[in-house]
């Protein structure tokens, strides 16, 4: 039976915000894109049909979104307003090293293109390659040979990172 | 590092902050924002159709009413391309929004076809939405004849030297132009790095 709406966004919100962060550009801050995915998902919902996993569905809506409002070409008035339902609550009492470490990892990130940026960011999340593959649309060895090569990327970038701020 | 470490602090990224959602309250705003959007687009279309149908009828008024031969068949033509703007525009319309659900390389093929139909619609913007009235025009002021052999509250609109006739068409071809110059330069500026960059992450997503 297909899972409530409610409960696709609750179990998923995280990983959706986490990945906005990745995405989130000049005019528009993660909350924006959470806010708009949220909506399109939304918009999406009733054509879901159960016949892939619920979340392999919520990853190729929050990814496709960021990404198509990255490549917009009108930027103003292109997002639906706000929705005053979803709130951000801030913890500024929360582990500040562990902030830095994402911050680094994100300008990490940042440097990869965009493909690589898509494959990473549901790697990160804990997604199994089949899955990888299903969102992206290519094939799980492409997928395992790309990732190999963007790891390496990675790695060598965050352990750079700190050496340069020494 | 290790894969572990790594994955640790990205699921460590949204620690700090923590999303609450009001499910009812959203449904409701989500729902009267699609309503919302549904009435601009409907809004829309009838802004467009009905400034066309108040052109075409104003057109066909004229036409009926113009004693000049090649001023009548301008008037037909102009409604017809008052039709075909409609038409043209409603098309281009149609493949707006994807089911953001299927894959990013469908995405991202569907997003770079739309795009590309933009920039063909707007570099052939010349040849069916500039060049059609300014003809058009020139047929029906150079057309017409004497403005006295006409007594109609549009006879005003015709001039009756080929001085004035000149002019207003010197105005015509010079706000058309503007309009050109303003389309061929959003091609150049925003279209064209956009089209460039979807094929770049499509030649990187798809190239091991």
């Amino acid at each position: 039976m297909k899972e409530k709406f409610e409960d696709v966004i609750t179990k998923n919100k995280d990983s959706i915000y986490r990945i906005c962060k990745i995405y989130a550009s000049e005019p528009y801050e993660p909350m924006d894109l959470f806010q708009e995915v949220t909506f399109q998902a939304w918009k999406s919902y009733e054509r879901f049909r159960g016949d892939s996993n619920v979340s392999t569905w919520i990853y190729r809506v929050a990814l496709n979104v960021c990404m198509q409002v990255k490549n917009k070409y009108d930027k103003v008035n292109q997002l639906t307003s706000k929705l005053d339902a979803i709130q951000l609550v801030m913890h500024e009492e929360k582990d500040t090293l562990q902030a830095e470490r994402f911050a680094m990892l994100k300008t990490c990130i940042d440097q990869l293109n965009e493909s690589d940026q898509s494959i990473i960011v549901l790697y990160l999340e804990d997604l199994p390659y089949r899955e990888i593959a299903s969102i992206t649309g290519l094939s799980e060895n492409h997928v395992a040979v790309k990732m190999k090569r963007i790891k390496a990327k990675l790695t060598q970038c965050m352990t750079q990172k700190p050496a340069n701020h020494d | 590092m290790t894969e572990d470490i790594l994955k640790q602090i990205w699921k460590g990224g949204s620690e700090k902050e923590n999303i609450t959602i009001d499910y009812q309250k959203l449904h409701e705003e989500m729902k009267s924002k699609l309503d919302h959007m549904d009435q601009q687009i409907k809004a829309r279309d009838n802004r467009e159709i009905g400034a066309s149908l108040v052109g075409m009828a104003a057109f066909a008024y004229i036409g009926y009413d113009i004693p000049f031969f090649w001023s009548k068949i301008a008037c037909g033509l102009m409604i017809g391309w008052f039709l075909f703007v409609i038409f043209r525009l409603k098309y281009q319309r149609k493949n707006e929004s994807p089911d953001p659900a299927t894959s990013l390389n469908d995405q991202l093929d569907h997003r770079k076809d739309y795009l590309i139909g933009q920039t063909n619609m707007i570099k052939s913007v010349l040849w069916w939405y500039i060049l059609p009235p300014v003809l058009i025009n020139a047929l029906l002021f150079f057309g017409a004849g004497d403005p006295d052999a006409w007594d109609s509250l549009f006879s005003g609109m015709i001039p009756d030297t080929i001085i004035g006739k000149i002019g207003v068409m010197t105005l015509v071809v010079a706000l058309n132009g503007y309009i050109y110059y303003l389309n061929k330069k959003a091609v150049k500026n925003q279209l064209n790095p956009l089209i460039s960059n979807i094929e770049k992450t499509q030649k990187d997503l798809n190239t091991l």
